[in-house]
């Protein structure tokens, strides 16, 4: 067990991946000299050499789709797109290439590759660099959907995406990298692919991911003080996503919150609640809640900025007033 | 308030006239938004006119069997709403046809099985599922949730409210009634009301079981199989006085409904010394007026489907029953004993007696119970009696306790102490 930082866990998961599975490279803007954007690829230039760690031109389409060829021949590639909010240059090659691939050449190969990634606010990077648009990832069959909330997560996850024979979209949290937790290389939390229940209540189940995490463990514990028992549950993956440990929670509590910083309007929380919906119904004594972020560009002043995503005060104000 | 005249609305692009079937509410009784106002029969089809607002029947100006040409009066109402915009002055003639039916709902001669009113009902998801599985009836429960919505916490509560925790409070039959419990905290009698039977009791009995008490419900002559003329209130009270239990402390409350509630008074007032309390619910003999077309329509009644639209007329929601049941009390009734005894009671809409000089001769405490939306008897008969009679009202119809267990039992289980 050590303790340790977002930043350096996803650094850490990356050099041990490497050591141990040969075919992983690493290609994208800034991530061989300058250590990533975000520093998480600090060191490995060093340690793997040139062969393995790929600077490459500013140039989206041509990197993830020089990655999509790699991973067709046998390589594993990390693939490295410093703001989440430039996958559109290179939504041909995830969407259309990466995603359709095995099922275009009738599965006779696949394109085992994660695309590394950040998104959400706190930086105020302004609207073409803060927003959460992993509900445009989701819309693809074919793209598994990877968003860790936690230091411990940010490398099993990792490790886990890693392992996968089909293309992952990571996505990191710009707000997270230097969250400090505790890590034991040895333990994930749960299987890659499950959910985790990270605070047990009997009231309501408020249903989450990223940095919302933090955001509703917080608003939990201030509900606690109000008498109102919050079970706070991780997905941790978007795709694939475990529904038995949702709908176990919300078949017990009655009622659900789904939060994210994604916007409202056709994001994840829709998708999220509408199957809670389906799957909960006969269980349900409240509506289902969605606190999202408002549909609109982010702002860069950072007074607007905080409140154009959910915050604390308003998920404890619903958990409170949900449940009464 | 505003009177209005309804008039035969335009059920088809081709109908030019209606003829009324049947009036389901007669002139003087109230009707709630929803309820079934009329039959109308339209070429090949049986259309219920469902009234639109909340409201009372002043006057038929069209009667069953009678045809009548669209947009034509029929009848003349009173409603409540004076905020609904639909609101008309009698005076206001063509525009009515909007404010009787805009869209009345198609369908074969039969009646439907389940009440429009049920599904206007807030409940939650959770709270139906819970309802299915116990077999209760989502009217019969009052909602504690956001904007009255019934919630799976109500369900429950209401469910054990009346559940049968200990085999002490399993009803057993005893004669011709039913027992609850044993005598630790008191004996209960519980005399039911005109064409009831002691299950309706059920409820009740179950509850004072569970708070110690023993309750024994008789069922009155002239209700149920076993052949008995229609009855004289006398031969009722003599029947009651007969069988009254002998507790061990001598004492028992008496606990009478509608009809019960005379004979109670009665019984209460010719055995003094063993009378602890004297509970009436929506008692008879208190006052003058009577729904004698339910008195009727009950009497009458040889089919499922108008059983059920009399005891409706009971509750303040209307609620559902199950067809099995209405099969039952409509096998197990004898309605010539219940003509005489309706005939007895009543008399064109006028209580055949008053009972209220035999109320203050009784020492013991006296409660009455009503339901502000009794569609049977006026509860307002109630506030003038003796002032030392305590008065309960409560959000239901004629059968307080039966309709909302959850209020109405724990005050009726906390029996005053005389003197």
């Amino acid at each position: 067990m050590i303790e340790t930082t977002y930043r350096e866990a996803l650094g850490l998961a990356l050099r041990h991946a490497m050591m141990e599975d040969q075919t992983i490279v690493i290609i994208g803007e800034e991530v061989g000299a300058y250590g990533g954007a975000y520093g998480v690829t600090k060191g490995l230039l060093q340690e793997f050499g040139k062969e393995r760690v790929l600077d490459s031109p500013i140039s989206e389409a041509g990197f993830v789709g020089a990655a999509v060829g790699a991973a067709m021949s046998g390589l594993r590639p990390v693939v490295e797109l410093m703001y989440v909010d430039f996958a559109g240059i290179a939504m041909d090659q995830i969407a259309n290439q990466a995603a359709k691939i095995r099922y275009m050449f009738g599965g006779q190969m696949g394109v085992s590759m994660v695309l590394r990634t950040q998104g959400g606010t706190g930086r105020s990077a302004a609207a073409q660099h803060s927003q959460s648009l992993e509900g445009w990832f989701l819309q693809v069959p074919g793209l598994r959907v990877v968003l860790p909330g936690t230091v411990s997560d940010a490398y099993h996850l990792l490790r886990g995406s890693l392992r996968q024979p089909d293309p992952v979209v990571f996505i990191e949290h710009k707000a997270l990298y230097v969250q400090k937790g505790k890590l034991d290389p040895t333990r994930a939390d749960a299987d890659w692919g499950g959910a985790v229940v990270r605070r047990p209540g009997e009231h309501v189940t408020v249903v989450t991911y990223s940095r919302m995490l933090t955001y509703a463990l917080t608003a939990a514990e201030n509900a606690a003080r109000h008498g109102v028992e919050a079970e706070v549950i991780d997905l941790r993956t978007l795709n694939p996503l475990d529904w038995e440990t949702v709908s176990t929670s919300v078949t017990k509590t009655g009622r659900a919150i789904v939060v994210t910083e994604a916007c409202l309007t056709g994001g994840p929380a829709a998708e999220i609640s509408a199957r809670i919906q389906e799957e909960c119904f006969d269980f349900l004594e409240e509506p289902i809640v969605r606190i999202a972020g408002e549909d609109v560009p982010i702002p860069v002043a950072p007074a607007l900025e905080v409140n154009s995503v959910p915050t604390v005060d308003l998920i404890t104000e619903v958990i409170t007033k949900l449940v009464r | 308030m505003a009177e209005k005249k309804l008039t035969l609305p335009r059920m088809g692009e081709t109908m030019n006239e209606g003829t009324i079937v049947a009036w389901l509410k007669q002139p003087g009784e109230h009707f709630r938004r929803g309820e079934t106002l009329l039959e109308v029969e339209s070429d090949k089809t049986n259309v219920e006119i469902p009234a639109v607002e909340d409201g009372q029947m002043l006057l038929h100006l069209a009667l069953a069997g009678e045809k009548v040409a669209v947009d034509h009066a029929i009848a003349v109402v009173q409603t409540f709403d004076l905020s609904s915009p639909l609101s008309q002055s009698a005076e206001s003639r063509p525009a009515l046809h909007a404010s009787v039916a805009p869209e009345p709902k198609m369908q074969s001669n039969e009646y439907r099985s389940a009440p429009v009113a049920e599904a206007k009902i807030r409940a939650s998801p959770a709270a139906r599922r819970t309802a299915r599985e116990q077999r209760i009836s989502l009217p019969e429960i009052k909602g504690t949730g956001p904007r009255g919505r019934v919630t799976a916490t109500d369900i429950r509560r209401h469910a054990n409210l009346s559940a049968k925790p200990a085999s002490s409070t399993v009803a057993e039959s005893s004669g011709q009634g039913l027992r609850w419990g044993r005598p630790q905290s008191g004996t209960c009698v519980l005399l039911h009301g005109f064409a009831g039977d002691p299950t309706t009791w059920r409820r009740t009995g179950e509850f004072l079981a569970e708070q110690g008490f023993e309750a024994i419900a008789f069922e009155l002559p002239g209700h149920g199989l076993p052949p008995v003329p229609g009855p004289s209130l006398e031969e009722l009270v003599a029947e009651v006085t007969s069988r009254l239990p002998n507790p061990p402390n001598g004492k028992y409350h008496l606990i009478g409904h509608s009809l019960g509630g005379a004979v109670a008074i009665l019984v209460a007032a010719r055995d003094p010394g063993r009378v602890a309390s004297l509970t009436l619910l929506a008692p008879i003999g208190i006052g003058t007026y009577i729904n004698q077309s339910f008195l009727d329509g009950i009497v009458s009644a040889g089919t499922i489907e108008a059983l059920e639209r009399e005891l409706r007329k009971t509750t303040g929601r209307p609620l559902s029953y199950a067809k099995s049941a209405l099969a039952d009390i409509l096998e197990s009734r004898r309605p010539d004993a219940l003509k005489a005894i309706s005939q007895m009671m009543a008399l064109d809409g006028v209580q055949q007696f008053f009972l209220v000089p035999e109320l203050e001769k009784i020492t013991a405490p006296v409660r009455v119970f009503f339901g502000r939306q009794d569609k049977i008897l006026h509860w307002q008969d109630a506030l003038s009696l003796p002032g030392k009679i305590a008065l309960h009202l409560f959000d239901t119809g004629h059968m307080p306790h039966w309709e909302d267990p959850s209020d109405v039992l724990p005050v009726l289980g906390r029996f005053p102490v005389s003197g």
